[in-house]
């Protein structure tokens, strides 16, 4: 690490840790307060516990797992749509209404309705997270063929390209560098949908826990399954951004 | 074709297909919504969850945008700050929930807290994100032209980071609306959210659909009422001919 990094990384350390002294310091002096809020030391000790424990694990795979086909089965459909929206003007039409009506819905204000079709479950999550995704990867799909250059549709006329060869020679190109766009934002959406399915009904995953958590008057354990929520949004993150790099370095 | 779907679930929903307890037919949730007893009912959550709503998202959006432009304009503040809040932010909002909770009990204080802690990060950084970016040119007329601080944030900040600032809005509305309706399931304080977890629990699919239709028509409304805004205010720049969705 060079000195300038180390030097912005410290700048950016020393508020959390201020912060994170004082709050030991006010709750080691004002124990009363400890029913509400936990110690950052007691925080860290349930955070290590909690990595020993398997339902700890298994509440994350819940999650992730939720998230995950959520999030792929709202891009597959999310391309499927994008392209016949994007390349067939009367399916646009046909649609539009349909998608104008359907896109401002809350996705959380599917969730009884998932409840009363699928029960609680994996089943009710996943399609949740899928309405949610949905929306803004179809945009990204239509954005990207709406982006494309006229001309080239003019080209693929004059050649008389069939469907399958404008998609695979002129829309796809175009696609391919906003995937991994998709793949971002819809993974981040996903994540934060799935668990608040968890928070406001589905008995699963790490949002059930941390809501369990502090229906127990535990909050040491519902901060700790809160700081494991971030690292897993900064992981995915992280790992996404890797990703677009080695693949812009190919391109 | 709107009509011709209209017909479709009508159809669908007669024939069976689908078990009706699930999927009543559009006449009636039609009537869900508009006798006379529900429409009261649904009229009141319908303000309640709105006016928490709207409490949450302003604070958010005057706290957030007051914050971004300190912590924009300030170098110090952005190298000390900025790490943290790029952690907050990726925390989702309903998590933090259940803390909440704890603090704060059942309460709509509780409701409107979450709401605002959830629309803060979207106006926050995007606002900082506006601030930082802010030609280096337009600020050396700044300079040259003596301005004090006020007509710096008046006539050369805040016109320059709006399009960042509208951007950041648009999706602390969204988050206010799905933290207001998670709130309410979660701790049952009156409005639509509770409203639609009560009708499923109870099998009242029409009246589930009709909270749904509602909250659908609450988040476009305030889409447009926020698409009219930034018309508004960005009306002297020129037309850009991009199409979204």
């Amino acid at each position: 690490m060079s000195m300038e990094r180390l030097s912005a990384w410290l700048a950016g350390a020393w508020v959390p840790l201020a912060v994170l002294v004082v709050w030991e310091a006010i709750l080691v002096l004002r124990p009363s307060a400890s029913e509400l809020m936990a110690r950052p030391s007691a925080i860290a000790q349930n955070f290590l516990a909690a990595l020993g424990s398997d339902g700890f694990w298994i509440a994350t795979m819940q999650t992730l797992g939720a998230a995950g086909w959520g999030a792929l089965l709202a891009m597959v459909l999310a391309l499927l749509l994008g392209l016949m929206i994007g390349l067939w003007p009367r399916f646009e039409t046909l649609t539009a209404p349909l998608v104008g009506t359907l896109r401002p819905v809350p996705a959380v204000a599917l969730i009884p309705l998932g409840i009363l079709v699928f029960g609680f479950g994996a089943a009710m999550e996943i399609l949740t997270v899928a309405f949610a995704v949905l929306w803004p990867a179809l945009a990204i799909v239509v954005g990207a063929i709406r982006g494309l250059e006229p001309r080239l549709h003019e080209v693929a006329r004059t050649l008389e390209l069939s469907l399958w060869q404008r998609i695979r020679w002129i829309v796809w190109p175009q696609l391919v560098p906003r995937l991994i766009l998709m793949l971002r934002l819809s993974l981040g959406v996903a994540l934060v949908v799935a668990v608040t399915v968890e928070i406001a009904a589905n008995p699963q995953g790490l949002g059930y826990g941390i809501v369990s958590a502090q229906q127990a008057l535990q909050p040491a354990q519902a901060f700790a399954w809160l700081v494991w929520l971030g690292m897993l949004g900064v992981g995915i993150n992280a790992l996404l951004s890797l990703l677009e790099r080695r693949l812009k370095a190919y391109a | 074709v709107l009509a011709a779907a209209f017909a479709l679930w009508h159809v669908v929903a007669q024939s069976g297909w689908i078990p009706r307890l699930f999927f009543p037919e559009p006449a009636a949730v039609w009537a869900a919504m508009s006798a006379p007893s529900s429409r009261t009912r649904l009229l009141n959550d319908l303000v309640l969850t709105a006016g928490r709503m709207g409490a949450g998202f302003f604070s958010a959006g005057l706290l957030g945008i007051a914050l971004g432009v300190w912590i924009g304009t300030s170098r110090t503040a952005t190298r000390a700050l900025g790490p943290t809040l790029e952690f907050l932010r990726i925390l989702p909002a309903s998590a933090v929930l259940p803390l909440f909770v704890m603090g704060l009990g059942m309460t709509t204080t509780m409701s409107v807290a979450v709401i605002a802690f959830g629309a803060l990060w979207p106006v926050l950084l995007s606002t900082m994100q506006g601030v930082r970016s802010i030609e280096p040119r337009l600020i050396e007329v700044a300079n040259t032209l003596e301005l004090n601080g006020w007509q710096r944030l008046r006539w050369l900040i805040l016109p320059a980071a709006l399009p960042d600032m509208l951007a950041g809005l648009r999706v602390a509305l969204a988050f206010s609306l799905i933290l207001a309706v998670v709130a309410e399931m979660l701790t049952s304080l009156p409005g639509l959210g509770l409203w639609i977890l009560k009708a499923s629990r109870s099998f009242r699919s029409a009246d589930l659909f009709a909270g749904i239709a509602v909250l659908g028509l609450m988040g476009l409304l305030t889409n447009t009422v926020l698409d009219a805004i930034e018309r508004w205010a960005r009306r002297w720049e020129p037309r850009s001919a991009g199409a979204s969705l």
